[in-house]
């Protein structure tokens, strides 16, 4: 029976069309935004993943709120101390310092490493240029100027911008993606954070991030002059050893926080899944408008085919028929409404990137699948008062009108 | 009520309209009992109430008060059972046809044959051949002449077999030509196959088919009842 909701869609190709485009947005919107906010944070998650790193060191109590945290907060003394005590468990402890600066018009968390630590952060990726302060002399400089005891006396600020970028200092290595979105190339000068940078080194995307610079200048920029602290380290722990005892082992002795790399993910979901809530609330707003408009759809179609309804009932249609006809007309106009909502996802996704390259709109099978369940369930939601009122259709009074 | 060889058998039935001082009544107590295989006519002046009459023996309407059996069954306010009849055991023809103009004429018959749980439709295009209509299996009805549509409308009511077969004024838009050949298939269908037949009309042509004239005025049938 199929082919009388069918061809009554068929019949009525454009209140069908616009029907199915009304469901069509609705799906699009929850399958882009869904995949919009999901899509950023996974993509961030991915990367930090994607370090060479068993075990992050956090000052303690920052928990999840670690996630949006920069600055000057561990001592890079916990390097060593780390070394030191738990050298038969850990194979190396790097000190990050985090800071956020503005590049591509859009905030980017950049990452002071010491450049002899890359591998760890670049996976092997190759960097096309080079990497900045590639013999150290710079960070050895730094340290000889603010750290040795017959330069005491120095203070950071006597240190000019020149001073820096003549030894290396400003020098960032940026990913291809972030090139890519602010049109960077190698060698070019970007003003960023106050100061004139080059860019000497682009890395593949999928790298922790998206912005690397000289630690001892992310130190010395950001942290008030002050070279001994980091923001976070990461741990590479030797092969074999399990990481969870081996976290909780460092966090008794070092009093801080020690969580596994793959927490990272967690703790980003903890610190944004509010936003989940709002982007899930406005989806389901427009889902719901979505069905309503069905719903008005369905509705004016009961009422504008009350004369049908009658034929069939005349025929001997059951109340079941009835509301079965009603359901497969909406499942169908849905399913047509689904197939345009996922192909205008995929034209949205490709829309944001293009204009905002930055941006990672994931579309999962898993996302579609959700998105087709919920729009499924609404659509017959949807058909349950407009079936409801065919099947109160008086025959007699609409076999009247004939 | 219960004689045999009556496929439909009513007695004392009633039917109004609206309520209070506009409350018409339109049914003032009609007999009636027909037998398995005859073809009755139904005449009378506009307004006396041929056409509710028809659509209380369809089961499309519930009598107020009275007694009817169909096909053996007493008929109350049970829609189980009005569903059942109407599904099993009528077939109407309705004046201006009442055909789904968005399907086909073949889908058209398709779909009253499987709302009737009937999927089978070889007796189909031979019913549609006898009635002239299996060249317009694929139109839709706003592409069929008006012949056309009411044939394939006596069609679409016989092709699962009813009992009864109810007929409102079916030749009221035709022409004398196509008037004829549909009151004929009509009675080859009452002659041949045994099917029963009521035909509402004001036509005395029309009700010179029929084997039996019934007469009604005021909600009531006065002569051959």
């Amino acid at each position: 029976m199929a082919y009388l909701p069918l061809a009554n869609i068929l019949h009525y190709r454009l209140r069908s069309a616009l029907s199915a485009l009304g469901i069509g947005i609705g799906i699009c919107m929850l399958i882009t935004l869904g995949g919009l906010a999901r899509g950023s944070l996974e993509e961030v998650a991915d990367r930090w993943e994607s370090v060479d790193a068993d075990l992050i060191v956090l000052p303690r109590g920052w928990g999840e709120g670690a996630v949006d945290k920069s600055g000057s907060a561990l001592s890079d003394k916990y390097a060593q101390l780390i070394l030191q005590r738990h050298g038969e468990l850990v194979k190396l402890a790097t000190p990050v310092f985090t800071w956020p600066i503005k590049l591509a018009g859009q905030d980017q968390l950049a990452v002071g490493i010491d450049p002899r630590d890359f591998e760890m952060f670049s996976g092997g990726r190759p960097v096309k240029g080079r990497l900045f302060d590639p013999d150290g002399r710079f960070a050895a400089w730094l340290e000889q100027v603010l750290l040795s005891p017959a330069d005491r006396q120095a203070q950071p600020l006597d240190l000019s911008a020149e001073d820096l970028a003549r030894r290396g200092g400003l020098e960032l290595v940026i990913d291809k993606r972030l090139a890519r979105a602010g049109r960077y190339s190698l060698g070019q000068r970007v003003q960023t954070a106050n100061h004139d940078w080059t860019i000497v080194g682009i890395v593949p995307e999928g790298v922790m991030s998206r912005v690397f610079l000289p630690r001892r200048t992310a130190q010395f920029l950001f942290g008030s002059g002050d070279i001994t602290r980091s923001t976070l380290l990461f741990v590479k722990l030797r092969a074999g050893v399990d990481v969870g005892p081996a976290a909780r082992r460092l966090a008794e002795d070092l009093k801080q926080d020690v969580v596994p790399l793959t927490a990272y993910r967690g703790m980003l979901h903890e610190r944004f899944g509010i936003m989940y809530l709002y982007v899930d609330a406005v989806n389901l707003l427009a889902l719901v408008i979505a069905f309503l408009f069905i719903m008005v759809t369905l509705y004016m179609m009961v009422l504008q085919r009350t004369r049908e309804i009658a034929i069939l009932k005349s025929s001997g249609a059951s109340n079941a028929l009835l509301v079965r006809l009603v359901a497969v007309e909406s499942l169908l106009l849905t399913s047509a409404g689904l197939a345009a909502g996922v192909a205008l996802s995929f034209v949205a996704a490709w829309a944001i990137h293009a204009a905002r390259p930055l941006l990672t709109v994931r579309i999962t099978p898993g996302w579609v699948a959700t998105a087709a369940g919920m729009a499924l369930a609404g659509s017959l939601a949807a058909a349950v008062f407009p079936a409801w009122r065919a099947t109160r259709v008086d025959m007699a009074e609409a076999l009247s009108y004939e | 009520m219960n004689g045999d060889g009556y496929i439909l058998e009513a007695r004392g039935l009633h039917k109004s309209f609206g309520r209070g001082e506009g409350r018409v009544h339109v049914l003032r107590g009609v007999d009636l009992a027909v037998r398995r295989g005859e073809f009755v006519a139904v005449m009378g002046p506009s307004g006396c109430g041929k056409s509710t009459l028809l659509h209380v023996l369809g089961l499309i309407t519930p009598a107020d008060a009275g007694e009817l059996v169909i096909a053996g069954r007493t008929v109350g306010g049970d829609e189980t059972l009005r569903t059942q009849l109407r599904r099993r055991s009528i077939g109407i023809v309705f004046q201006r046809f009442n055909l789904l103009g968005v399907l086909s004429a073949a889908d058209n018959v398709a779909v009253s044959l499987r709302v009737r749980g009937i999927k089978g439709d070889g007796q189909v295009q031979g019913l549609m051949e006898r009635l002239n209509v299996s060249h317009v299996a694929r139109r839709k009805p706003a592409q069929m002449s008006v012949g056309e549509q009411q044939r394939l409308a006596v069609v679409r009511a016989l092709a699962h077999q009813p009992d009864l077969l109810l007929a409102d004024e079916p030749t009221g838009n035709l022409d004398s030509e196509n008037s004829r050949t549909l009151l004929e298939h009509l009675r080859l269908a009452n002659r041949r196959q045994g099917q029963t037949i009521i035909l509402i009309t004001h036509s005395t042509d029309a009700a010179g088919y029929a084997d039996r004239v019934l007469n009604m005025k005021d909600g009531r049938i006065v002569q051959g009842g």
